[in-house]
């Protein structure tokens, strides 16, 4: 194998990539509903859907998410949203400056030597709805993508799932000496077909290291204004 | 309840719901009447008496929807089970629910012939009634179920029961004199009286157990070896008994005989599985607990303490004869599946396709969502991903994940994660197939 460069890869390199039979190297987005709407000949991204299953951002009585402050951060996140699942055919609105979470219809598996982008299409944009903050996708990863929504518009939008809100730039990844990249990044935290709501906010080395950073004073005081019922002695915090 | 989601692109839980709507209807009608001040008081009383009685029905009705909403039952499969429905020609209003319960079920309401006939239908009770193919089936899946996929396969043998009438059998499968003599030998052995009673027992046994063998058929028809695996997972959990009673044959019988299905053939289901996988299906696979049958004489004795003689004796009578039965009813249902739906039968040919395609990419995290062949895209079947989710379950479960990551995490995960992706790519099927009937 030659030498690779790192490029984006152009709509007929993307269909090449879909089509291999060599599964360490095969592609996957699916499905593609219309392929030549999707994948354009001279463009070089793969327009992804909107799909079914939505996260809306509900009251909380939580005063906010604090990954240290609060007795458990995951019990927060959760409590964060409220799941919607919307049917092809179906419908969902979404109001100005309100922030949801969805997932494109296609499923997504990156081989080793392949990153993607996943950025906004510009009608949607110019409408005021960003679809994605988190846009650097990691060789190896399997799922369903999450979409960060915003309306930044100041008029309501009604999304389909189905319609075309995304588009996917695939570039190559090398190792160290230039060539394809083979490693697959073992152990990454989104790894097949995984749920739209966040499991933690850092990894657990630095999860353990704030934890002692954090002056307790600041952390019963957070919990406290969070309303949480955690003990406030010394001995019985579980962050300690 | 009308803002509840209800997946699947069926009518049935609109329709149920018209229904209790129409009924309430007619209630607060009866209470409008007792208002009247030209209606006397006993009548007036009667009417708001029989209008808490309605109510209450219909509360009733709203409980017998309970499951059905998208939070409850994996609104991924719901669609697929439609397309089964309707591809085994059910005409009926139906919907689907998952509840706590142990087993699948396939309930019948027959609700238009006791609401047609109350007092004053209001017209939006006509309406909904008339708009219903009665009888209203409602399908259940048992929540445990819902934890991996491939057990659904089951369903099909509850939409068997929707059509099993039409599988005709000859009057002469069985000859009850002699099956009737035995019967009633037995229960003289015991000094214990048979007569007209025994005689009506036993075609009622047999009934029932014919209606199982025809139900068996047509998922097996549908389904493939996914069937047997879900079926013989189903006798597992269930707690590994004999499973023979006046309703049902004996457990060990019928994954034989799904088995004996599975093998005819050239090849058959079990030779295409076996030269894909590697596992040869046995009668017991998937299902090594099930108990064997007994001998009669202990047969008899354990079914006797538990039912009582005279079904006992029906019991262990009719079983000798039920292979024989069963396989006439196994050929008819193929003729009748020939017949009225072709385009339903899962044929070895179609696994083989399916496990090739799928199961590797299975493996490597890619959900059943579809095939491309020079371009063209074919969606998976809900039958295929069953199949395919089954030969992962049994013979590739320490792959799944391992290209990303790693071949860490219990069993529990990777079946965790294998579930996840079948319920996906059966999600995505169905998409796929949903885009591509819009012209």
């Amino acid at each position: 194998m030659g030498r690779a460069s790192v490029t984006a890869l152009s709509s007929g390199a993307i269909a090449a990539r879909m089509e291999t039979a060599d599964l360490d190297r095969r592609l996957v987005v699916s499905p593609i509903l219309d392929p030549a709407a999707q994948i354009k000949p001279g463009q070089a991204a793969v327009d992804v859907r909107l799909g079914f299953d939505f996260c809306l951002v509900t009251a909380s009585r939580h005063g906010s998410i604090d990954e240290f402050g609060s007795e458990n951060p995951l019990e927060s996140l959760s409590e964060l949203y409220r799941r919607e699942f919307v049917p092809l055919g179906g419908r969902i609105t979404i109001h100005p400056h309100q922030f949801m979470l969805a997932q494109t219809l296609e499923y997504l598996r990156l081989p080793s030597d392949l990153m993607a982008y996943v950025v906004g299409r510009s009608t949607w944009g110019r409408l005021g709805l960003i679809v994605a903050t988190a846009v650097g996708i990691h060789p190896g990863f399997a799922g369903s993508l999450t979409l960060e929504l915003r309306n930044l518009g100041e008029t309501p939008l009604t999304l389909y799932p189905g319609q075309a809100v995304a588009q996917l730039f695939f570039h190559h990844v090398v190792d160290a000496s230039g060539e394809p990249a083979s490693e697959k990044a073992a152990g990454t935290q989104y790894t097949g077909t995984v749920d739209m709501i966040p499991r933690r906010l850092s990894d657990a080395v630095t999860a353990r290291k704030l934890r002692g950073l954090v002056r307790p004073h600041d952390r019963m005081s957070t919990a406290d204004e969070a309303g949480s019922e955690t003990p406030t002695g010394a001995d019985q915090n579980p962050f300690q | 309840m009308r803002a509840v989601t209800y997946p699947g692109h069926h009518p049935g839980p609109g329709q149920w719901l018209d229904v209790v709507s129409g009924t309430l209807d007619t209630a607060m009608g009866w209470l409008e009447v007792a208002r009247l001040p030209t209606t006397a008081d006993d009548e007036a009383l009667r009417r708001v008496r029989d209008a808490e009685e309605l109510g209450r029905f219909a509360y009733q009705l709203l409980q017998e929807l309970d499951g059905a909403d998208a939070d409850q039952i994996p609104h991924q499969i719901v669609g697929p089970f439609q397309r089964w429905v309707r591809g085994l020609g059910i005409g009926n209003s139906i919907f689907f629910r998952a509840d706590h319960v142990a087993n699948y079920e396939l309930a019948r309401f027959y609700l238009d012939e006791s609401l047609k006939n109350v007092d004053d239908p209001s017209p939006s009770l006509r309406r909904a009634l008339d708009s219903v193919e009665w009888p209203f089936l409602r399908l259940t899946v048992p929540s445990q179920a819902m934890g991996m996929l491939p057990h659904f396969a089951i369903v099909g043998h509850e939409l068997g029961h929707a059509i099993q009438e039409r599988i005709a059998l000859g009057s002469n499968i069985v000859d009850p004199t002699a099956l009737l003599s035995a019967i009633r030998r037995r229960l003289e052995e015991e000094n214990l009286p048979s007569g007209r009673a025994t005689d009506l027992e036993m075609h009622k046994v047999l009934a029932s157990w014919i209606q199982e063998f025809k139900s068996d058929a047509v998922a097996l028809l549908i389904a493939g070896p996914a069937f047997l695996f879900a079926l013989s997972g189903f006798f597992e959990i269930s707690g590994g008994s004999y499973g023979i009673s006046p309703t049902h044959p004996p457990s060990d019988l019928r994954r034989r005989l799904v088995l004996e299905r599975l093998r005819a053939g050239a090849p058959g289901h079990a030779e295409v599985f076996e030269r894909v996988t590697g596992m040869r299906i046995e009668d017991d696979s998937n299902s090594p607990n099930v108990a064997r049958l007994p001998g009669a004489a202990e047969l008899y004795s354990e079914l006797k303490a538990r039912y009582g003689a005279e079904q006992a004796a029906i019991c262990v009578e009719v079983l000798p004869l039920a292979e024989e039965i069963a396989a006439a009813v196994f050929d008819e249902a193929e003729i009748m599946m020939t017949r009225d739906a072709p385009d339903m039968i899962y044929r070895p040919e179609q696994l083989e396709r399916d496990l090739l395609d799928h199961l590797d990419p299975l493996c490597a995290l890619i959900p059943p969502i579809e095939t491309r062949h020079e371009g063209v895209a074919r969606p998976a079947s809900l039958s295929g991903t069953l199949n395919v989710g089954w030969a992962a379950l049994l013979t590739r479960l320490d792959d799944i994940g391992r290209p990303t990551a790693g071949a860490t995490g219990s069993e529990t995960m990777r079946m965790e994660k294998l579930h996840e992706l079948l319920l996906k790519g059966v999600e995505l099927a169905e998409a796929r197939t949903m885009w591509d009937e819009r012209p």
